[in-house]
């Protein structure tokens, strides 16, 4: 008869041994092949990864609101616009360095969310989403109409200064994909922040049960409004990065409502209120989007809206809680497939 | 500013709350009765629009006299979006209810950039230019031509819905669901019958804008967000409301563009809203 | 007197769901309120606990008068209730629920965390502390919704109807729990209907029928009055 040995207890991976667990190292390979990707990679590829960043970043701060606090924005282009506006207007003006007109722009967005706040928090579902179409759209006419300040439909060029980098300039895509990159840790940082603190956890009560969320003291309302302004904030920097990046903006593609659909999209493709769901999503949808543009260059109009469409539809319809999970599980099956001993910490 | 002026707006503001009033009670039927706000609504205006173009400029049909096929084509239409979509988010969130109908926006949008491009395309009948004068301000024929049909249209519904079997058996389904199962009432056909009408009703406001506007692709875009703001005010699922608020709203409109200007129409209309939406959420006649 | 509630009203739509109630709360004593169905006591409790707003009437607080408050204000004051079909956030696990409640008294997750735990152990339902709340039976829901108010550290506690539907060893274990809870210097004000359990637990009882006092007293006064059955039984009854 087999005496049955005591089973060894689980031994936590300890000190170099983590250094097997590809968990812990492939991250530091990814970040290191991310740093090289820029020099060795073709502009065109840089292109998407920084769009990929850029639309990383407004679905995280999309995210903040429509996912942790449960307020459906479909207006957040207001935010990036006012971003994009401000700093250009005031360095033309002025010659005001973006980097400042950056926050500038960003406090002018919290303001406006602010006033969208005060005015429409206690809305719900559509009807809040409907304000915001509201705000983006009389921002965009705004703009339109106020010709002497905003050259309306021509748009707004940034004067090209050479590699400029405290105008927030640079010859080279190089810089604005480490620039990008570090705003993307930063605001991933942000949201982990917010969904591990008290904010963080009244946000999750109240999208579960809002009366029940009182009941136990929190303030509802506060607690949303503290991550509009975030959201916003966050959005309207991002708006000040792609108008240093383009060079050029005009109403109806940093105020227009198809960009606040697609930034919508991007959280709920990925997953909404999820940490990582916006950068897959992000991921997924611009190289599509950048794909599509490439192979049928102009020669299908609105093939592009028509991918979002279907995604969409298709998402709702289909998986609504969005993508994360699934690829969260080709990730685990990925480090399992590489050499070292793989023990999942979490 | 002369009162000529002001007393053209005013009955330019009267004509065009007509119609707008058609698509409008569309809008608020969807939502007093399948309980969803419609971000798609616009498109079946859009759609209309150029299945009244399409039929004129491969067929000749004046709109006026394609408006039965077009209703009935987007009778079905309504049904099918309905049936194959918006019934599977019935019981989802919000954020399901929302960005179906919106990501069915974009779909239909691009689809008709696809099919027709961007191009303004116009229906040219031989009374588009017909005037008559009205105490001093100039009505046109094909305007006042869609103010009628729109009114006899928004009439018919309103009969329907209080005299027909069928329409108090809507009305039921749009006071409480439950109930009106107990009574034998399947609200999955009021559902399908509650947008396909609506949808005709959109592509009937479409159509009869064909002698006088031009279609493009995102052209139900700028009249559903000034639809939105009507049936808000008007108070959703509120029929009466929302004609009534219709001719309210584009007359407010058509007076503040005189002093707001041309471009800045809608955001008039927007301003009207937000300030709606923060101090009565019920809209003008409901109960906050 | 610890609350003092006087003359509150409150009219929906032409029925008077509570008319002139007026009663007080002595500090560390079970206040029992029961009465018939509709007689308006759960609208009493979301009067007080600031989910509607009384018509007339002033609700008196540690020197407050709380009318005009916000539910969340009043839950920082110090009053915490429960909800007679438990609410509790049901895609959350256990611990997560009570930390809500635990997060009104420090900011810092891991400090909420502790006083969650400890929470759920008194009240038993530790071993639980990871699963999905949706997942607890209607019993484990119920001390779920008193951890999660006990986590706040409240000075008043108001129970909406806990005892419904239980055995009687769950009723026996409910009522040793309610009197540890008080024991804890918590004030409790409990609506019930099952008698048996409102007179084991109550200090002093209050009747309310189509929302005004009908009585006010110790348990075994209230028995005896005459009012009280009549509320209950009808009016043939006075011999029962």
């Amino acid at each position: 008869m087999a005496i049955a040995l005591p089973a060894e207890p689980e031994k936590k991976q300890g000190g170099f041994n983590r250094l097997g667990n590809p968990e812990v190292y492939f991250p530091f390979l990814g970040l290191l092949i991310l740093f090289i990707l820029p020099f060795v990679l073709p502009i065109f590829f840089v292109h998407i990864l920084i769009m990929i960043f850029l639309f990383a970043i407004l679905g995280s701060a999309w995210n903040l609101i429509g996912g942790y606090a449960s307020q459906l924005s479909l207006g957040h282009a207001a935010f990036f616009g006012i971003g994009a506006y401000t700093s250009t207007m005031l360095m033309r003006s002025y010659g005001l360095s973006p980097w400042i007109g950056m926050i500038f722009g960003a406090f002018l967005a919290v303001a406006m969310s602010i006033l969208l706040g005060a005015l429409c928090f206690r809305l719900r579902g559509p009807y809040f989403a409907i304000a915001t179409i509201g705000l983006a759209e009389v921002l965009r006419l705004f703009t339109l109409h106020f010709r002497d300040w905003t050259s309306g439909a021509i748009g707004l060029t940034i004067p090209f200064k050479g590699n400029a980098p405290f105008l927030f300039q640079f010859t080279s895509k190089v810089p604005y994909y480490f620039i990008s990159f570090f705003f993307l840790m930063l605001t991933i940082w942000v949201v982990r922040w917010v969904g591990s603190s008290r904010l963080g956890n009244y946000l999750l009560a109240i999208g579960q049960d809002q009366d029940a969320a009182e009941a136990v003291g929190i303030d509802s309302a506060k607690a949303k409004r503290m991550a509009f302004y975030m959201s916003s904030f966050i959005t309207g920097m991002a708006g000040t990065f792609y108008a240093q990046y383009a060079y050029f903006i005009e109403p109806d593609s940093v105020f227009g409502l198809g960009l606040s659909i697609q930034i919508a999209l991007v959280a709920i493709l990925g997953g909404v209120g999820t940490v990582w769901g916006p950068v897959v999503g992000a991921l997924i949808i611009e190289s599509l989007i950048q794909f599509t543009q490439y192979a049928f260059a102009g020669t299908i109009y609105g093939l592009e809206q028509i991918v979002y469409g279907s995604l969409l539809v298709v998402i709702i319809l289909l998986r609504p809680v969005g993508v994360i999970q699934w690829v969260q599980n080709l990730y685990g099956r990925w480090l399992r497939c590489l050499p070292g001993k793989y023990a999942p910490r979490s | 500013m002369s009162i000529t002026t002001v007393w053209q707006a005013l009955l330019s503001g009267l004509l065009n709350g007509a119609v707008y009033g058609l698509l409008s009670v569309g809008l608020t039927m969807i939502f007093g009765v399948v309980k969803i706000v419609n971000f798609a609504h616009g498109e079946f205006l859009m759609i209309g629009m150029y299945v009244s173009y399409a039929l004129w400029a491969f067929l000749g049909i004046d709109p006026l006299w394609s408006l039965p096929l077009v209703m009935a084509a987007l009778f079905f239409f309504g049904m099918g979006i309905q049936r194959f979509f918006i019934r599977r988010v019935l019981n989802a969130p919000d954020l399901a209810q929302i960005f179906l109908t919106v990501g069915l926006s974009v779909l239909m949008i691009n689809l008709a950039l696809f099919l027709f491009r961007a191009d303004f395309r116009m229906v040219k009948v031989p009374y588009a230019d017909w005037t008559f004068s009205l105490a001093g301000a100039i009505v046109s024929v094909p305007r006042l031509i869609a103010c009628l049909g729109a009114i006899i249209f928004s009439l018919l519904l309103a009969l329907f819905l209080l005299k027909t079997d069928v329409g108090k058996a809507m009305r039921a389904v749009a006071q409480d669901r439950e109930v009106s199962m107990l009574v034998g009432i399947n609200p999955e056909r009021m559902y399908n019958l509650a947008v396909g009408i609506s949808a005709a009703l959109a592509g009937a406001a479409g159509a009869l804008t064909m002698s006088f506007y031009f279609v493009f692709p995102s052209v139900g875009v700028n009249f559903v967000l000034i639809a939105f703001v009507i049936v808000i005010l008007g108070t959703l699922g509120n029929i009466k409301g929302a004609f009534l608020t219709s001719l309210i709203v584009v007359v407010a409109e058509s007076v503040g563009v005189l002093f707001a200007g041309a471009d800045l129409g809608l955001a008039v209309v927007f301003v009207i809203l937000v300030l709606t939406l923060a101090f009565r959420p019920a809209g003008l006649l409901g109960r906050a | 007197m610890l609350l003092e509630v006087k003359n509150m009203s409150k009219n929906f739509g032409g029925l008077k769901a509570v008319n002139g109630l007026s009663f007080s709360v002595e500090a560390g004593e079970i206040f029992g309120q029961i009465g018939p169905n509709g007689a308006g006591k759960t609208t009493a409790f979301n009067l007080i606990t600031g989910f509607y707003r009384p018509d007339e009437g002033e609700i008196w607080f540690k020197g407050e008068d709380l009318v005009g408050l916000k539910a969340f204000h009043i839950c920082q004051r110090g009053i915490c209730r429960t909800f007679q079909l438990a609410k509790p956030f049901r895609d959350l696990t256990v611990l997560r629920n009570v930390m809500m409640g635990a997060f009104l008294k420090t900011p810092h997750p891991k400090e909420a965390e502790e006083r969650a735990l400890a929470t759920l152990s008194f009240v038993k339902l530790l071993d639980k502390k990871d699963e999905f709340a949706r997942s607890l039976n209607t019993i484990d829901q119920r001390r779920l919704e008193l951890a999660r108010a006990l986590a706040t550290e409240p000075t008043l506690l108001l129970l909406d109807e806990m005892m419904a539907g239980l055995n009687p060893k769950e009723f026996e274990e409910a009522i040793a729990l309610i009197r540890q809870v008080r024991e804890r210097g918590i004030t409790i004000i409990v609506v019930e209907h099952v008698i048996k359990a409102i007179m084991a637990l109550s200090d002093r009882i209050l009747v309310i029928h189509q929302g005004t006092k009908i009585a006010e007293g110790k348990p075994q006064e209230i028995i005896k009055d005459v009012k009280v059955i009549e509320a209950y039984l009808g009016k043939g009854y006075h011999h029962a």
